[in-house]
Formats: C-alpha cells, structure tokens, sequence
C-alpha cells in the first residue's frame, strides 16, 4: 500500500518538475559560461568529513592551485553550528560553515566549473579539529591551529550559500535547504576576484553576523603582474560580531547592536589574537601579497598595513583594477582586494583596521619579518 | 534567565512537489489509510490527552504583509506542553507500526526516534529522559499521535494566536527569542517548567521548535518561483516595519516553512490542540 502511494506522489512530483523547471541552455559570452543546471535539493545519509575537495584551506592559507588552464573542482562545504571563541573568554555557538568562522578558502581559476555540495547539519553534532580527518587542506590545518578551540554545538535552522564569485539564478541556486536537507549546484568562476559567500537566509544580518561566512579566491587565468614577484601570499578576513553576555555562561548573539551596526568585536580570521598569536612570516625584502576580504556583515574596513606601503592593490581581486602606492585602501561590507607591499626592514607590522574603533575592538594582526 | 522564543515549524513533504493540496490532499488520506485501522479512541487515558487549556476564540494581528492584517482563531483547546518522550513511547507501544522499526520511510526517516536506547526503550542520552519534549519526530508521526489522543496538531495562526499572547510587538522578548536562536542548546529541559503565557500554556517559547498542521498553506516557497519567495533580497517585503518584532516574526516564518515532513530535528517537538475545547476528559 504505500509503496503505492509513494509511487503515486513521485508521479506527481514528476509532472510538477516538467512544469517547474527553468531550463537554461547554456550560452557563452567572450568565453565566460552561463546557464547553470538546476539547483538538486536532497537527502543524504551522509556522515563524513564536512568539508572535502582541493583549494580549501584555512586562512591565512591559501592552497596553490596544482592544475594546468581549467578544470572542474567537486567541492563540499556542510553547514553547522559550532561554540567557537573569538577572542580570550568570549565564547558563541556559531553558524558555520565547515566548523570554523570564517569557512574555507576556496581558491580556483577563472573559468573554472565548482560542483558544490552542501549538507546542512544543524541538527547534528559535527566532529571537527580531528587530526585523523581526511578531506581537505582546511581539516587539516584546523586540526593542527585551531584558533577558535572549535567544540560541538547544535542549532537547527534552515541555511543556504550564496557565491559571490558565481552568476546564477539566486532564487535557484541559493535557495534555503532545512536542517538534514542537502543542496547541489554548479556555477563557473566567470571573473577573477576576491569574494565573499555567505548564508543567505532571513534574517540575513544574524545568518551572517553569526559566522556564515567565507572567501573564494578566483586567480586570474592569465595571472597577476606581480605574480613573478610575490615571495609571500596569505589570506586576511576581516569580520564583526554582535555578542552580549547570555545567560549559561557564554555569549550569544546581540539582534540590537546588530541592527545598530554597533559589533561588540571586530577581527581578522575569525579570532581576536588570530593574527598575534600566530604572526604572519616574511623577510626583509619579501613581497608579500594578502588577499583580504571584509566580511562585515555592515560596517567597511580601511585596510592598513602600519610601516608598510600598498606598492599595488587589485581592487576586487582583478589585475585590471590596479591601484598603485596606495596607504590603506577602503573596503566595503562583502567586498574585497588584494594588496601587495614591500618589507622594507626587520620588525613588525601591524595589520588593522584604520577606523580605530573597530581596530580597538580587536581588528588587528602581525606580520613579523626577520 | 530564560530564553523566551517563538518558534513554531510547518513541515514541507518534498522540494519537487505538485500543487501544495494536491499533496496535502494525498497525504491526509495517505495518512487516514495507514492510521485508521489502529484507531480506538484511548484518549481518556493516554499520556498527553490531559492538561487541556481552552482557548477563547479572538484575532490577532499577523506578521506578513501578504496575510489579512487580522486573523481570526475559533474557540479550540491547546495541551499545555509540548508531547514528551515517556507520552510517545507510550503511544508507539499501543501502536508498534509507529515503532522506529516499523514505520514506513514515507512517514518518518531514518533519524525518527533516533535519540531513544531501542524501539520501545528510552534508554540513558540526555535528549530522551521521559520528561523531556520528544524530538526526531516526524510531521505524519506528531499528527498520528494528536489523532491517537482524540486531538490534531494545532494550526498555524492557532499556535501564533496562543504563542504571541500579549508579546507581538515586545522588542525586548523580541531580543530574548534572537537569544533561543543563537543558542537553543541552553534549552533543553523537562516540559512545564517556568510560567504559564497568559492563557495558561507552557513552553512556546525557549523550548523547542514545534510541528503545526498546515500543510504549505499559508506561505509559498522560494523553489515555487513566487515572489515572495524567503531570499536574501526578498525577505524585507515580507515584514510590516523594520524592528527586531518583525525580524524575529520573519525568522519563525522561514523555520517554518523548512522542515521536511517525513523528518524530525533535535530541536523539533509538538502538541496537541483539540477541536472542542475543554479542560480534559
Ligand atoms: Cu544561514
């Protein structure tokens, strides 16, 4: 009997996808491709490593890309909660994606194909900063730094992703999957550039405020100027929370300050100390090239390295948005650049924020030079 | 401090779905087929039948710009807590088909009950102490047992109108339910405790989420192509100003319309309400 009755609603189903979807043959514009294959929504009794596929690593990493021209990356990034501390004693149970905040670096080449598969596990309790955890550079390296002392945490909420560094139909692609749901979509690295992703579900400012957050590097398929130069190359994320003190013990998310953009912390890779605890390396002389994404989710950054000079900043990521001897350079909310400077001598240089109260409230980091 | 939150959960059977009654007319008679032959009426004795609490009929004000600005709820009665583990094992063992074991993977998947020690044993973890919300229950499992003890899973504006007594534009309970959000694990306790809202009800608010009737009635997807669809850009012409009461209102519409109905959650409870209202048998 209910086999028969699941029979009956598949067909029913079947007929309604034949009047649903929006089939888009894909067409080509000066040799960028659009015209995605529809959005699958599923169930998966998947279990494993959250976070799977090459060019995912943790900032300040960024994995080197190992592939000749394009090619197509099977990339999996599961959502979750996650308590994480952002700075000493202040502890939250994140939204995350990937057990981290911010997510993995993806990093790609223009024209690249991602297959992205996501599982959102909100309601389950996801292992983390295991050293015997396969899948990606980013396990890896989160089980060997760790910055935020990841721990399990459980919050059942419907999540999406929205690419940046994709050009698809949002209301297709980025659409809200529910807690054990999973989603599967494609998009093409049309541009080069520095972007953001992000949970884009409502209420958008907590989604995002709560750790939903990531970079994707898209590397120019002819290469920047400088590439030759560079001896140093690092990831930077900048990011705001709103917390307030909650009642067990550790802090939650605060819906008024964030809705007056008024962060309690403000800080690079996810973590308050992040970036002092462990400073970034270089020598005397280095190139060093960050790609730095500000997050928000509301407030811009102006991005300033003290001692240093930007010799060159890719406005966006893109070697045709160049910008030369440039002090800081002013990033808005979901937005991003690469700069590049000279050390000029042994020392330290300091990396923050130059609107000083966000950099009081904890957006600064180190780069050390020997 | 307890949280205080509203959270109510409607289930969505299928992402490839044919017209929402269509579907909700399938599976209501689909469901009535597989329940109808374990019906006999116990619910003077069963768990969970008792603790009624009659609801004057009235209107309330809704949240989405899209609704009548008034709604109006007939008289009904709502059990005053959510349904909890030692209630449902005793519901699954008077009705073995809806054991784990047993129950067809239309009506409840794999993490149905997946929290208790065995099919009719709760066993030791945290999340199944018998005086704890039953949780990892499927929508068709939630109405089955409502249907078991003479009752029905609550409607929507049924379970707003109750749950939003007194706090619909309540900024600072607003914030508080920001709070169970960002941090539901802090809630898991027995079912009853804390006060009663103003009708006399516990635990609509900072406890669980909980399953209600409506079947995709009331707000469509975004998979449906409608314009209203619960996107980043689209979700601000659903709310009727821009203050915290509005944006947690808009937050329990997308959990609501976001949970697969032959699937539980761990945060994701229900209870009863009664056509005739009343104060028990
Ligand atoms: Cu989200």
């Amino acid at each position: 009997m209910f086999r028969t009755a699941r029979t009956a609603l598949t067909a029913l189903a079947a007929l309604s996808i034949a009047f649903a979807a929006h089939a888009q043959e894909p067409f080509e514009v000066d040799g960028m491709q659009f015209g995605m294959p529809e959005a699958e929504v599923f169930t998966e009794p998947y279990d494993g490593p959250p976070v799977v596929g090459p060019g995912l690593s943790m900032a300040p990493f960024l994995s080197p890309l190992e592939h000749e021209g394009t090619t197509t990356h099977e990339v999996r990034i599961d959502t979750f909660a996650a308590d994480i501390e952002i700075a000493p004693g202040v502890r939250f149970a994140s939204w995350s994606y990937g057990g981290a905040v911010p997510g993995p670096v993806l990093h790609v080449r223009e024209g690249d194909r991602v297959i992205f598969t996501m599982k959102n596990r909100s309601d389950e309790t996801v292992v983390v900063a295991d050293p015997e955890q396969e899948g990606s550079d980013f396990l890896t390296q989160l089980a060997e730094f760790n910055p935020q002392s990841v721990q399990e945490a459980v919050a059942p909420m419907p999540h999406s992703m929205d690419f940046h560094s994709g050009t698809v139909a949002a209301n297709d692609k980025w659409r809200t999957i529910a807690p054990g749901e999973s989603i599967r979509f494609e998009w093409v690295a049309n541009y080069p550039g520095t972007y953001i992703y992000h949970c884009g579900t409502p209420m958008v400012l907590m989604h995002t405020a709560m750790g939903q957050y990531g970079l994707v590097v898209v590397s120019p398929k002819d290469g920047f100027p400088t590439d030759a130069q560079v001896d140093r190359e690092y990831v930077v994320v900048q990011s705001e929370f709103y917390l307030t003190r909650g009642g067990n013990g550790g802090f939650q998310f605060d819906a008024q300050a964030a809705m007056n953009k008024n962060p309690s912390h403000v800080v690079f890779n996810g973590h308050r100390n992040a970036l002092s605890d462990r400073p970034l390396e270089a020598d005397v002389g280095d190139r060093v090239r960050i790609h730095f994404l500000n997050v928000g989710p509301s407030d811009t950054s102006t991005f300033h390295v003290i001692g240093a000079i930007f010799d060159v900043v890719y406005y966006e990521g893109d070697p045709r948005n160049d910008m030369y001897a440039m002090q800081s350079v002013l990033v808005g909310a979901g937005m991003g650049a690469v700069v590049e400077f000279i050390v000029p001598e042994a020392g330290e240089y300091y990396l923050v924020d130059h609107e000083f109260a966000d950099k009081e409230k904890g957006a600064v980091g180190v780069l050390r030079a020997e | 401090m307890t949280a205080r939150t509203l959270r109510s959960a409607r289930p969505r059977s299928d992402r490839s779905r044919p017209t929402r009654t269509a579907l909700g007319a399938l599976a209501a008679t689909i469901l009535a087929t597989f329940a109808s032959s374990a019906f006999a009426q116990e619910a003077a004795s069963a768990p969970g039948a008792t603790d009624r609490i009659a609801i004057p009929g009235g209107t309330f004000e809704t949240v989405l710009v899209l609704d009548a600005a008034e709604v109006a709820v007939a008289p009904f009665a709502l059990a005053a807590t959510p349904v909890t583990n030692a209630a449902f094992l005793a519901f699954v063992e008077a009705r073995p088909n809806w054991g784990r074991d047993a129950v067809p993977s239309v009506f409840a998947n794999a993490g149905y009950l997946a929290h208790w020690a065995g099919t009719t044993e709760l066993g030791s973890a945290p999340a199944a102490a018998p005086d704890l919300p039953v949780t990892h229950v499927s929508w068709y499992a939630a109405a089955s047992y409502c249907d078991w003890v003479g009752g029905r899973l609550p409607t929507e504006y049924e379970w707003e109108y109750v749950a939003g007594a007194g706090a619909r534009r309540d900024v600072a309970q607003a914030v508080a339910q920001f709070a169970w959000y960002s941090s539901p694990e802090a809630s898991v306790r027995p079912v009853g405790q804390g006060a009663p809202n103003p009708f006399g009800v516990h635990d609509l608010h900072g406890l669980v989420l909980e399953w209600v009737h409506d079947f995709e009635t009331v707000l469509p997807g975004e998979d449906d192509g409608t314009p209203f669809g619960l996107g980043c850009g689209a979700a601000a012409r659903l709310t009727t100003g821009n203050d915290l009461a509005d944006q947690v209102a808009l937050m329990r519409h997308v959990v609501r319309m976001n949970f697969v109905a032959e699937r539980g959650s761990s945060r994701l409870g229900f209870r009863c309400a009664f056509d005739a209202p009343g104060n028990g048998e």
